[in-house]
């Protein structure tokens, strides 16, 4: 054989392998900080457990590989009327057990997941009544016209009822139950993956299911393994034990850029950073100053412009975020692009200050989480630093999450000033609106994390519009305008958006969306 | 007999302190309930959830409402694992047992030797650099530690697995990972981290204790009497050495387990202290109350063997003359 027979035969023998490979047993070493806290698709509402189970369960819709909602479980929908849509349901498609699905299912869900154990009950807060029309389609209606209705849909899973039943988990856990909660340790949904064993806090296994209704990429085992100590995560990335850990910590970012066989892959998040200052108190707690500064409007757009936020994106967050010129990134419906931020200006916010009767700036507590977002303990050290430019005092509490929320949430919202974020679910700003940005109003479910208080009741008007509006370009409008009212009321002080930053190993190929989300059925080992 | 007793009752009221001292800290570890639920919950369901959950009742009736079901053996249902306390600790309890076995063993073939050698040839060269290392082992933070040996024979060397704890085998009755290749590859860091603390502490003692006896008249006499080196070392000097060493290395055996929660943490091992640093976060107190009462327990319980093995060594307690 002379040697360009042998190369050709190598050159075919390995075109054969490569169009062997994806039929090969394929294996996927997750490592996280955290875990999925429970396999009960509507017991614990935490964004973490809701992606890990959302490879394991399905909704009617669901975000595509592009984050356009499109039919999971429902093949198509159509609206009867402003209030009454139909959704025909998927053919075909079965859950990991083997029982085929069908409408009773959708009903036992949205059942279930609005009982009193539940946590998802605000998925279907708009929804007036539901029934299944027959096997294969169900109706909803609801209360008054709701735009973003499949929106909503996108975190409602859909459990088998004949499972459920004859598992004693008809309904969600019940922590004060007696017996055991078999949903939470056990899972039996219609996704691309079933869990083959699963140990809490230690490792999870994953299984490509064979009976999948859709495509799915190549991978056949998904290992799952929270790695709590952020240098242990790097390490395990680094030594080859794991093929991705997520979320990256930042100050690692530059081991694995230098890393032989190992990349960083990184896109913008939906969570939008900012500073909160008390609106609603006449006097600001936890501060020798008469009355509250911040209900004066120059004060609060003296800090805007005292805070170098482009700063504190390349020294704190290490390049790894950018600017946010509102309460809602980009890609989120209500975006409005004219919107411009404060510029960094430490004399223009001296002057507002002396306008505003405090020439000597005043002195006030901050509260801080250290564990919640990324790098937030330090970022609120660099506000410290960049306040005191301009003669504020931040007295800074820096405290774990534990600690931060139960003091700074409804109902003593015990803050006068303070870092928080936010992440609209729906990817549309009406979410914001309606907890953040709203006036107040805790019995109607309005503003519950409006700590600020800040009220501005045009906007108000328009996001209660945008509410039923069913014309998506008018209803658009209406949320561009009403942010861009809280903007120049200056409610708060937007800082960044921040990345979302994984590592990977060179031969994988994921698919990040803004909501954190891991569809692990667009995944792939080459 | 009497003197056993008389310890327990000792126990349980310490037991019962260790409890107390719980319930009154876990008002300020945070307020379970926002774990629990997501940022849309209302206001009201929130409400709700902590009201059945018994968090709003004052803080003594929960502590005696604790009391009342721990000592018919139900530590309730853990917030954040929907599962009995009782079996998560049984659970992880194993993990925890054998890397404080293995490190316990480690520390005391390395030290009780070493600890000998050393106080017999106090001025030799391999003596000082052993005296030396150990200063080192006493010192350094297990965290950093735990990283170093990962950097090295993880990352760099790609000798050990750097996280988790391995395959699991059954021998002789027990599941235990120490028993496959697999897992003792896993083991063998945590647990040298683990061992290197306590290597330093009774090294050092054992060798204090040695040079202290070796200086007595009774061996001066042993010397004059023409003994061999050997039968005065090990009999007549060790011996008398090893009273204040088991009190030590009882006390020792029992902050391992404390002292496991970092090295847990580093090495991502699935034990005790991986779970109570899971409860922290959580506010799982239900789950924190067992941790505590179980750490308790251990101290009490290594503290009483102690108490029963000096009656054994120590014929002057046996005879009521100490």
């Amino acid at each position: 054989m002379s040697k360009n027979q042998i190369a050709s035969l190598a050159a075919a023998l390995a075109v054969c392998t490569a169009l062997i490979a994806p039929a090969q047993a394929e294996t996927l070493r997750i490592a996280s900080q955290g875990d999925a806290t429970s396999l009960d698709p509507h017991s614990h509402n935490e964004s973490f457990t809701n992606y890990f189970l959302a490879n394991v369960y399905e909704g009617l819709v669901a975000r595509d590989k592009d984050f356009a909602i499109t039919g999971q479980l429902a093949q198509s929908w159509e609206q009867v009327d402003d209030t009454t849509w139909q959704f025909t349901l998927r053919e075909g498609v079965t859950f990991h057990d083997g029982a085929e699905f069908a409408a009773d299912d959708v009903i036992f869900s949205m059942d279930r997941a609005l009982s009193e154990t539940s946590n998802f009950k605000h998925v279907l807060a708009s929804v007036a009544s539901y029934r299944a029309v027959d096997d294969m389609t169900v109706e909803i209606v609801t209360k008054a016209p709701n735009p973003i209705l499949l929106n909503d849909l996108l975190d409602l899973m859909i459990l088998d009822k004949q499972w459920s039943e004859a598992n004693g988990a008809a309904m969600p856990i019940n922590l004060q139950a007696e017996e055991k909660a078999f949903s939470a340790t056990n899972a039996n949904g219609t996704g691309p993956f079933s869990v083959v064993s699963r140990a809490q806090g230690e490792k999870t296994t994953l299984a490509a299911f064979d009976g999948y209704w859709g495509d799915a990429g190549n991978v056949t085992e998904v290992v799952f393994t929270p790695i709590n100590n952020a240098a242990t995560l790097v390490s395990a990335l680094l030594s080859g034990e794991v093929d991705l850990v997520m979320p990256l910590p930042l100050q690692d970012i530059p081991r694995v850029e230098n890393g032989a066989g190992v990349k960083v892959v990184s896109s913008a998040e939906a969570r939008t950073m900012y500073i909160g200052m008390d609106q609603w108190r006449d006097q600001i707690i936890e501060s020798p100053v008469e009355g509250n500064p911040f209900l004066d409007l120059r004060v609060r757009q003296a800090i805007a412009h005292a805070v170098d936020a482009q700063a504190i994106i390349d020294r704190v967050m290490q390049g790894q975020a950018t600017l946010a010129t509102q309460y809602v990134m980009d890609k989120v419906n209500g975006f409005n692009p004219d919107l411009t931020r404060l510029e960094y200006n430490v004399d223009t916010a001296k002057s507002l200050l002396t306008e505003a009767g405090y020439p000597d700036g005043f002195e006030v507590t901050m509260d801080c989480s250290t564990d919640r977002y990324v790098n937030d303990g330090q970022i609120c050290q660099a506000t410290v630093s960049l306040l005191a430019r301009v003669g504020i005092k931040v007295n800074l509490i820096a405290q774990p999450k534990a600690q931060f929320f139960p003091k700074v949430v409804a109902p003593d919202f015990g803050t006068s000033f303070f870092l928080l974020s936010w992440t609209p679910s729906t990817m549309d700003a009406l979410n914001v609106f309606q907890n953040v940005l709203g006036t107040r109003d805790l019995e109607n479910g309005v503003g519950a994390w409006n700590i600020s208080g800040c009220s501005v009741p045009e906007a108000d008007a328009l996001a209660a519009e945008a509410a039923v509006t069913m014309d998506a370009a008018a209803r658009e409008t209406m949320l561009q305008d009403a942010m861009a009212l809280m903007v120049e009321d200056v409610c708060l002080v937007p800082l960044h958006v921040q990345q979302l930053v994984w590592g990977a190993a060179e031969n994988i190929d994921v698919v990040q969306h803004p909501t954190f989300e891991f569809p692990l059925e667009y995944f792939n080992v080459n | 007999m009497f003197f056993l007793l008389a310890r327990l009752v000792q126990a349980t009221v310490v037991m019962l302190c260790v409890a107390l001292v719980g319930f009154l800290v876990f008002q300020f570890v945070g307020d379970p309930v926002l774990s629990l639920v997501g940022q849309e919950t209302s206001v009201e369901d929130r409400e709700a959830l902590r009201e059945s959950l018994g968090l709003n009742d004052p803080i003594l009736l929960q502590y005696a409402r604790y009391v009342v079901n721990a000592v018919q053996g139900d530590f309730g249902i853990s917030y954040s694992f929907n599962r009995d306390v009782s079996e998560m600790i049984a659970d992880r309890l194993p993990a925890t047992i054998e890397l404080v076995m293995l490190s316990g063993v480690l520390s005391l073939l390395l030290a009780i030797p070493a600890g000998i050698y050393t106080g017999i040839r106090r001025k030799g060269g391999i003596a000082q650099t052993i005296m030396a290392l150990s200063v080192i082992g006493v010192s350094i933070p297990s965290f950093l530690l735990g990283i170093l040996l990962i950097l090295v024979f993880s990352v760099w060397l790609n000798w050990l697995p750097s996280f988790g704890r391995g395959d699991v085998a059954v021998m002789f009755g027990m599941r235990s990972s120490l028993f496959t290749w697999d897992g003792l590859s896993h083991a063998l860091m945590p647990a040298a981290v683990l061992c290197l603390f306590q290597l330093g502490v009774i090294l050092r003692l054992i060798r204090a204790e040695m040079l202290e006896v070796l200086r007595t008249d009774y061996i001066r006499f042993a010397w004059a009497r023409g003994l061999p080196g050997q039968r005065v070392y090990f009999r007549h000097a060790l011996k008398n050495t090893l009273v204040p060493v088991v009190t030590a290395i009882g006390l020792q055996l029992s902050s391992l387990f404390a002292f496991s929660i970092i090295t847990e943490r580093v090495f991502q091992w699935p034990g005790m202290g991986s779970l109570l640093l899971h409860a922290i976060g959580q506010s799982d107190i239900p789950l924190l109350a067992a941790y505590l009462i179980f750490v308790g327990l251990v101290f009490t319980i290594s503290n009483l063997v102690v108490d029963a093995i000096y009656v054994l060594i120590d014929p002057r307690i046996r005879h009521g003359a100490l």
